[in-house]
């Protein structure tokens, strides 16, 4: 009855449409943040990839191991916001170039040739294919339990191999 | 639709409205933090894969110059063994086999030399290692998720009118001088060593007159032939003091020991030594040019697609071949903002004006004049 009366007031009106739009304003607004960390979390997974590949290509850098310790240090604060046990680093060789084609052929020629391919052509690289999940800041466990996968593939060559 | 502005006056009508109304502002809010959140993301991922591909350039580059140290190490193996055969018995050998046979041990100096400019493109347009930087550069770009628009070998596929291809590799572009175009061809900056640098300057000769008690000295550009000579062969030109008055050559022997040295010296001015950087100071770079695409459309209803740009340095400690062992030629990155140089440079109205010719900037300048250029 108290009730009936206050929303039949001005007073009432007005927080009763408050109280129907604050939940909606609430999560509108949640979904904002979410998505503007969610894309910052993307960039800086990108950066951290890109710079680890860099760290490989200067020499710092040579196996999976080494490359997911120091793809989680890139993370900086934003480790909180992905969960470790996903991570995963595989690597493949870059596609086969022109000159991939001649040293193949030169490998078959015999040790001598292969011994001088190793003078001459001493540059090689590594693709790699970085997998993470990022976990939803602020939200319950039941939305998205294993978070939502990020990967990239990047690609470079180094020199001395 | 008087039905509908009487319901709007309504209280129920004006709350539906303004519900309405910030529903749509939320909406475009949501759409315009998304499609940016791509493009900055996607921005990241452009800066990313177009650094990583110039690194990669500059890999295959420091290789190169590597190679360039053993390659110079071994044409002076060469030229050693054929001086060491000449001073030899086995010299005089081969100096008959080279009357009789037309062989010369230096001309083994002189195809190394030949294999040399052909690799590394040496007073060509470009040579198979450039070329091999190229196509290597090209490979990565379609693996790092840039675009690639350059044609294959297969002339099926080749296209006209020519667009400007993506990407585009800049070649030691400060330094090729005002024909800014043939950066796009991929060199290597490197030039063959002579032996102007053992030149001797050779010492005028002087020539000397008595004039009534008085020595006068001319130099060679004062005096000529004498027309009509009475024992002296040179005498003074006309409109010099005393004109076609006869003087003698001032002889003196350390002069003529320095002028036959001299000769010897710019003799060994033209032949070739071995391979060394085009600029001093070294200068050894790629301007790598690229396009991201995206999903985003932009104003015209196409995709979107971000450009970028790279620069990549090698250095190292010079390509003489006693420097074989030391440590390789490095390379790094440079550190600008890539899409801000881009803007700033008016990088993409340079490379459209490339191909059509004419009306083309000097690059150099368009760096320059970048506040925080990298040139």
């Amino acid at each position: 009855m108290a009730l009936f009366k206050l929303t039949h007031k001005f007073r009432g009106q007005a927080l009763t449409e408050m109280v129907l739009v604050i939940p909606l304003l609430t999560l509108m607004l949640a979904g904002v943040i979410q998505l503007t960390l969610l894309f910052q979390a993307r960039v800086v997974f990108d950066k951290a990839c890109g710079d680890v590949a860099r760290e490989y290509a200067a020499g710092t850098v040579n196996d999976s191991n080494a490359f997911s310790d120091e793809f989680w240090v890139r993370l900086g604060p934003y480790q909180k916001y992905f969960i470790r046990n996903s991570l995963s680093v595989g690597t493949q060789n870059p596609k086969p170039s022109l000159i991939d084609t001649i040293v193949q052929k030169i490998d078959s020629a015999g040790p001598i040739a292969q011994k001088l391919k190793g003078f001459v052509i001493n540059y090689g690289g590594k693709a790699w294919t970085i997998t993470i999940n990022y976990s939803l800041p602020f939200s319950p466990t039941f939305i998205l339990p294993n978070g939502i996968s990020f990967q990239n593939q990047v690609t470079v060559l180094r020199y001395p191999a | 639709m008087t039905h509908i502005h009487r319901w709007s006056q309504k209280p129920a009508g004006q709350v539906l409205l303004a519900t309405l109304l910030f529903c749509f502002i939320f909406i475009t809010l949501f759409i315009g933090l998304f499609k940016s959140g791509l493009l900055f993301s996607a921005k990241e991922r452009a800066i990313q894969a177009a650094n990583l591909t110039a690194l990669s350039a500059g890999a295959v580059y420091a290789n190169g110059m590597q190679v360039v140290r053993l390659s110079n190490a071994i044409v002076f193996a060469i030229a050693l063994g054929s001086v060491a055969l000449l001073a030899t018995g086995i010299g005089s050998v081969l100096e008959i086999s080279s009357l009789l046979l037309g062989f010369n041990p230096f001309d083994v100096v002189k195809a190394a030399q030949n294999v040399q400019k052909l690799l590394f493109g040496i007073d060509e347009p470009s040579g198979l290692y450039p070329l091999l930087i190229f196509t290597e550069t090209l490979s990565l770009t379609s693996q790092n998720g840039l675009k690639n628009t350059w044609p294959s070998l297969a002339p099926s596929t080749w296209q006209t009118p020519i667009s400007v291809p993506s990407p585009l590799m800049l070649f030691n572009v400060a330094s090729i001088g005002p024909e800014t175009l043939k950066a796009v061809v991929p060199n290597m900056a490197l030039k063959f060593r002579d032996g102007s640098f053992l030149a001797v300057p050779k010492i005028p000769k002087l020539y000397q007159m008595n004039d009534q008690g008085k020595i006068r000295i001319y130099t060679e550009n004062q005096v000529e032939p004498a027309k009509n000579s009475r024992g002296a062969t040179y005498w003074v030109k006309a409109g010099y003091v005393g004109a076609h008055r006869y003087v003698s050559e001032i002889k003196n022997a350390a002069t003529d020991k320095a002028n036959k040295i001299a000769t010897i010296f710019s003799t060994l001015s033209a032949m070739k030594l071995d391979v060394i950087d085009r600029d001093a100071p070294p200068l050894h770079n790629i301007f790598f040019y690229a396009a991201y695409p995206t999903t985003a459309k932009d104003p015209n209803g196409k995709n979107a697609e971000i450009q970028t740009l790279s620069q990549v340095m090698v250095t190292g400690s010079g390509l003489e071949f006693w420097k074989v062992s030391d440590p390789p030629y490095i390379t790094t990155l440079a550190s600008t903002d890539p899409i801000e140089l881009v803007k700033q440079s008016g990088f993409t109205s340079f490379m459209q004006n490339l191909l059509q010719g004419g009306n083309l900037q000097n690059l150099q300048d368009l760096f320059k004049e970048a506040p925080g250029g990298i040139i």
